[in-house]
């Protein structure tokens, strides 16, 4: 094997390995576990919130901080990738870059190339959860 | 003159050895004296219960107001770094079913508008929102998006004070701590401990007890990171007919918001 092949080699099981991973883990080192707690009166609710560690994590700049996203460009050609992969059903806290809103009836719908995104709140965090092509 | 400078140097230096003696002495004194004699104190001091008691009482009285807080945050990262995001919390209430609230963090905006019919979530930057009925109560609306929705909005305890939800049963342990000076207030700092956090208020004294300050340790996690806010109350607040109507602004999309799975 020459050094060239062994190189693309790696980056071929880079890529893969890009592909495989859900883009939110790209951002793990930075996900919070939004586990403070904001008021001392929160376990009102009993049947939840006793479970602390049931709470699930939220990415600190989930929030479209267009103008705050240092590992954006890092990202951009892993996910660029990953849109033709994206597992209908699956969510992620981050949309991959060129995406355009579109309403389809009630619903707003986020296309990046062949994929489509519908985008919730999950608590205070938007979420986007791959769907079906809507039309 | 040279030497007369040394006798003073030498003097002062004695003299500030007496006194520490002296401090030394007072304190060794004041802890092996009255002190040991003392019974330790209650798990639960009635003042501090009643100070509680009467903030809540007073909160509750209050038909409109706009409270302002200066907040910090602890965030655990994954790796287990604690790091802390500053931030404004910004109510805007009129008692009991209209409510309207800026939570701003450097990471992130949120509102929350409730109109006594609805509350509706809207985040700013990415220009979504979502809207779910609540009838009801202000408190009622907060308990509904935290179990329903999983939405806590900061300072939720403002709106449970004084009622049969206070929770004052879950106090273990609660503490006056003394005079503080909050922002050149004068404020009366409590501390008290309950299942899972530790926290501390800074209450105004005399007719209006209303919070100054507040810390919260969240004691079930590792790292414990707490929630400090400081508090700028204004109980005579100009609100208009908009403040509690949530207004699509142009280019927000309607969004859903997703239930917790336990309560579906």
């Amino acid at each position: 094997m020459t050094r060239q092949t062994v190189l693309a080699a790696a980056l071929a099981a880079v890529l893969a390995l890009g592909l495989a991973l859900p883009a939110a883990d790209v951002h793990a080192g930075r996900n919070v576990k939004n586990t403070t707690r904001t008021s001392v009166n929160k376990n009102v609710n009993v049947n939840k919130n006793v479970n602390v560690n049931s709470r699930k994590s939220v990415d600190i700049d989930v929030d479209v901080d267009r103008d705050y996203h240092p590992v954006g460009t890092a990202l951009a050609v892993g996910a660029t990738v990953a849109v033709t992969s994206a597992v209908i059903g699956s969510m992620t806290r981050t949309l991959p870059p060129a995406c355009v809103p579109v309403q389809v009836g009630a619903v707003l719908y986020q296309q990046c190339g062949g994929a489509w995104y519908q985008p919730q709140y999950v608590g205070t965090s938007v979420q986007y959860i791959v769907v079906n092509p809507p039309r | 003159m040279q030497l007369r400078d040394d006798i003073r140097r030498t003097v002062g230096m004695l003299r500030r050895t007496a006194l520490a003696a002296f401090a030394t002495a007072a304190v060794a004194g004041a802890c092996l004296g009255p002190a040991a004699a003392q019974a330790p104190a209650p798990a639960r001091e009635a003042r501090a219960i009643d100070a509680l008691t009467a903030m809540g009482k007073y909160l509750r009285t209050l038909k409109t107001f706009s409270v302002s807080a200066e907040t910090a945050i602890d965030e655990v990262l994954d790796n287990g770094q604690k790091v802390q995001f500053g931030g404004i919390v910004e109510y805007r209430v009129q008692s009991p079913d209209r409510m309207r609230v800026e939570v701003r963090t450097d990471r992130r905006t949120r509102q929350f508008v409730f109109d006594g019919k609805t509350i509706t979530q809207y985040a700013p930057r990415a220009g979504y929102y979502a809207s779910v009925p609540a009838r009801g109560t202000i408190r009622e609306a907060l308990v509904l998006v935290d179990r329903k929705y999983d939405v806590e909005i900061p300072l939720a305890d403002l709106f449970f004070w004084g009622t049969d939800q206070a929770g004052l049963d879950d106090i273990k342990e609660a503490a006056y701590l003394g005079p503080a000076k909050i922002g050149g207030r004068s404020c009366d700092h409590y501390a008290f401990r309950q299942e899972g956090v530790d926290w501390q208020v800074w209450i105004q004294p005399g007719k209006q007890p209303l919070p100054c300050k507040m810390v919260i340790t969240t004691t079930s996690e590792p790292s414990q990171p707490q929630y400090t806010s400081v508090l700028k109350w204004d109980l005579a607040p100009k609100f208009d007919a908009a403040t509690f109507r949530f207004t699509p602004p142009k280019g927000a999309h309607r969004i859903e918001a997703a239930p917790l799975a336990a309560a579906k």
